[in-house]
């Protein structure tokens, strides 16, 4: 009996313990190396392009370089421990290094018109994303629905974008949204009739 | 009940205790192990349940988030936090592909899961995204693994926790973290990329161009374009941008050599032939050489490449591949999704182009390369590079029976 209750005992532990514990993989060091090395390599590049770079600047970005020196090396020595804190420091100075960068001004243009197609274009991708996930359920669930207004819409914004009619194109997309709000409106009633009934 | 086993010849008395043991702690013990029993179920269930979070970035400071988790199906719903307080979009469904209705308040969704066993949750918010001058940076406090998709053209400058994977999916970084709260800061259109070499290069042929046009040799700086332009079709970005850069500066130099030189009155209609001239004829034929040779390669190249499908490379191969039935035995815990890509690659002869696999399922590619990532972390399938496209092929089960 003894021995029953201590097999038991150990069979809830075990049960219990197994769950929770997700095991981590150790980070890929390439993957490391390969941020910090593309970091410092852009930030040396943005720094050649300033005049009269400021000493604080070239500080911080050596102090970053240096780190990323070290975890190179603690890469090399398969050291995961030291390389991911030397990862982080590197990856704190080069951070710091870019905010110095970016109060100077001096990279970088600020083009409205550029931020703004830039902004349809990301909303534009967005609702082709909303636009596929909602047919796939009307699909999946053998629901009658029409979209074809919604890719005309779609369609339509990208090529007034493509010739830089960003008005029009704005437009487009607020009623390409407003139908597939509506249609998604439109089969969640359609799905809570289907199980209520 | 003590009872006395024997008498050992030394004169001791050995009593064995366990009937004593087991009438007194026997009854605790085991009503104790049933509670932990009954609590290690709902602690698994909270903790362990198989969870995906994923963040897409896009260019504009939106995230879209794909949250998918088990849910208890004896539960009429479901209640879960959003990020942020601005959802839009926002799409749930079951396992089944079914829409399922839901309330918000605040930043919690409460979904009407109805027997539901796993929800996938959709929506886009601009609230993980902040902007400082031109830094980006995304913040996120996790309470599991997730990943995060950064949009094209952008380079990481400063990230506050140690990634777990990186890899590059159709020229955005994908990177795998761990649970937590991070920061990752970027930065759009910075030098390197090929959206800011195309810039630079245009903007320093456009200019070679001006002054050509008022009769101003520019040469050297035409080199210089050229080795721009060749070091962009080799895909190396911050290289051509530099020699764009330095062949506007080159033309700058030419168009001042040539303000500061007096107009020379020939005798004849010989134009004089500087070195530079003779440099830039010697570049030029070179280029044309070059440019011959490199395209004499390539056709070669191309002809001796023939592209196969994955069925062809089957028929040419001794592979073997496990049956979908071994695969599904050997890893109960596969999710049905998941499954339904092995059956499909089982029916192809146990291997399949990941182009393929997004034909059939209608997924997008990085939905598709996480299932197969998935796959392969589970020693389901193995990725091949063939012909510049990833070949998923079913493992051999053999090893891990």
């Amino acid at each position: 009996m003894k021995s029953l209750t201590i097999f038991i005992a150990t069979l809830v532990v075990t049960l219990i313990l197994n769950g929770p514990i997700q095991s981590y993989a150790d980070p890929q060091l390439d993957t490391l190396v390969s941020i910090a090395t593309q970091a410092q390599n852009n930030l040396n590049i943005s720094i050649s392009q300033i005049p009269n770079v400021p000493n604080e600047i070239i500080f911080l970005y050596n102090q970053g370089s240096n780190e990323t020196d070290a975890m190179t090396t603690a890469v090399n020595a398969q050291d995961v421990a030291s390389a991911k804190q030397h990862f982080l420091s590197a990856m704190n100075f080069f951070k710091i290094t870019n905010d110095k960068i970016n109060s100077l001004n001096v990279t970088g243009t600020n083009d409205q018109q550029h931020v703004d197609i830039r902004g349809l274009e990301s909303k534009i991708t967005r609702l082709e994303k909303f636009d596929e996930t909602l047919q796939s359920i009307a699909i999946t669930n053998h629901i009658d629905f029409n979209f074809t207004q919604s890719n005309q819409l779609i369609q339509k914004a990208k090529q007034d974008l493509d010739t830089g009619k960003v008005d029009e194109a704005s437009k487009l997309i607020v009623s390409a949204n407003q139908f597939l709000n509506d249609a998604h409106d439109s089969l969640a009633e359609v799905a809570k009739q289907r199980t209520s009934g | 009940m003590i009872e006395t086993q024997k008498v050992l010849p030394e004169r001791m008395l050995f009593v064995r205790i366990n009937y004593t043991l087991t009438t007194m702690v026997r009854a605790p013990v085991v009503a104790v192990c049933f509670v932990l029993l009954t609590l290690s179920s709902f602690v698994q269930y909270a903790i362990g349940s198989p969870k995906v979070l994923d963040f897409t970035v896009y260019a504009d400071g939106t995230t879209h988030v794909f949250y998918q988790t088990d849910v208890d199906s004896r539960s009429p719903d479901f209640s879960l936090k959003v990020y942020g307080n601005n959802i839009e979009n926002l799409v749930v469904q079951d396992e089944n592909g079914t829409l399922l209705s839901s309330n918000m308040n605040a930043n919690t969704i409460t979904v009407a899961t109805l027997g539901a066993s796993t929800i996938k949750v959709d929506y886009d918010t601009p609230d993980l995204i902040s902007k400082n001058g031109r830094t980006w940076t995304f913040h996120v406090d996790s309470p599991t693994d997730y990943s995060i998709m950064l949009p094209k053209n952008t380079v990481i400058v400063g990230m506050s926790a140690s990634p777990l994977n990186m890899q590059i999916v159709d020229d955005q970084s994908l990177i795998s973290l761990p649970s937590g709260s991070s920061d990752i800061d970027y930065v759009f259109g910075v030098l390197g990329t090929s959206q800011t070499a195309t810039l630079a290069i245009q903007k320093a042929q456009d200019f070679i161009n001006t002054l050509n046009s008022t009769g101003v040799k520019t040469p050297m700086a035409l080199a210089k374009l050229r080795e721009a332009q060749f070091a962009f079709n080799q895909g190396k970005y911050s290289d051509a941008e530099s020699f764009a850069n330095s062949a506007k500066n080159l033309a700058l130099q030419e168009q001042q050599t040539a303000i500061s030189k007096p107009p020379t009155n020939s005798s004849d209609n010989h134009m004089p032939v500087s070195p530079s001239d003779n440099l830039s004829i010697y570049l030029l034929t070179g280029g044309i050489v070059a440019a011959g040779v490199a395209g004499i390669i390539i056709m070669r190249k191309a002809r001796s490449t023939k592209i196969m499908t994955s069925s062809e490379i089957l028929q040419n191969s001794d592979y073997i591949p496990s049956k979908k039935e071994e695969i599904y035995k050997l890893k109960p815990d596969l999710r049905q999704d998941d499954k339904e890509i092995i059956a499909f690659i089982s029916e192809k002869g146990g291997q399949v182009y990941e182009s393929e696999l997004r034909k059939k399922f209608l997924m997008p590619r990085t939905t598709m390369w996480r299932a197969v990532k998935r796959l392969e972390r589970e020693d389901v399938v193995e990725i091949e590079k063939v012909d510049q496209q990833n070949l998923i092929k079913l493992r051999k089960m053999e090893d891990q029976k």
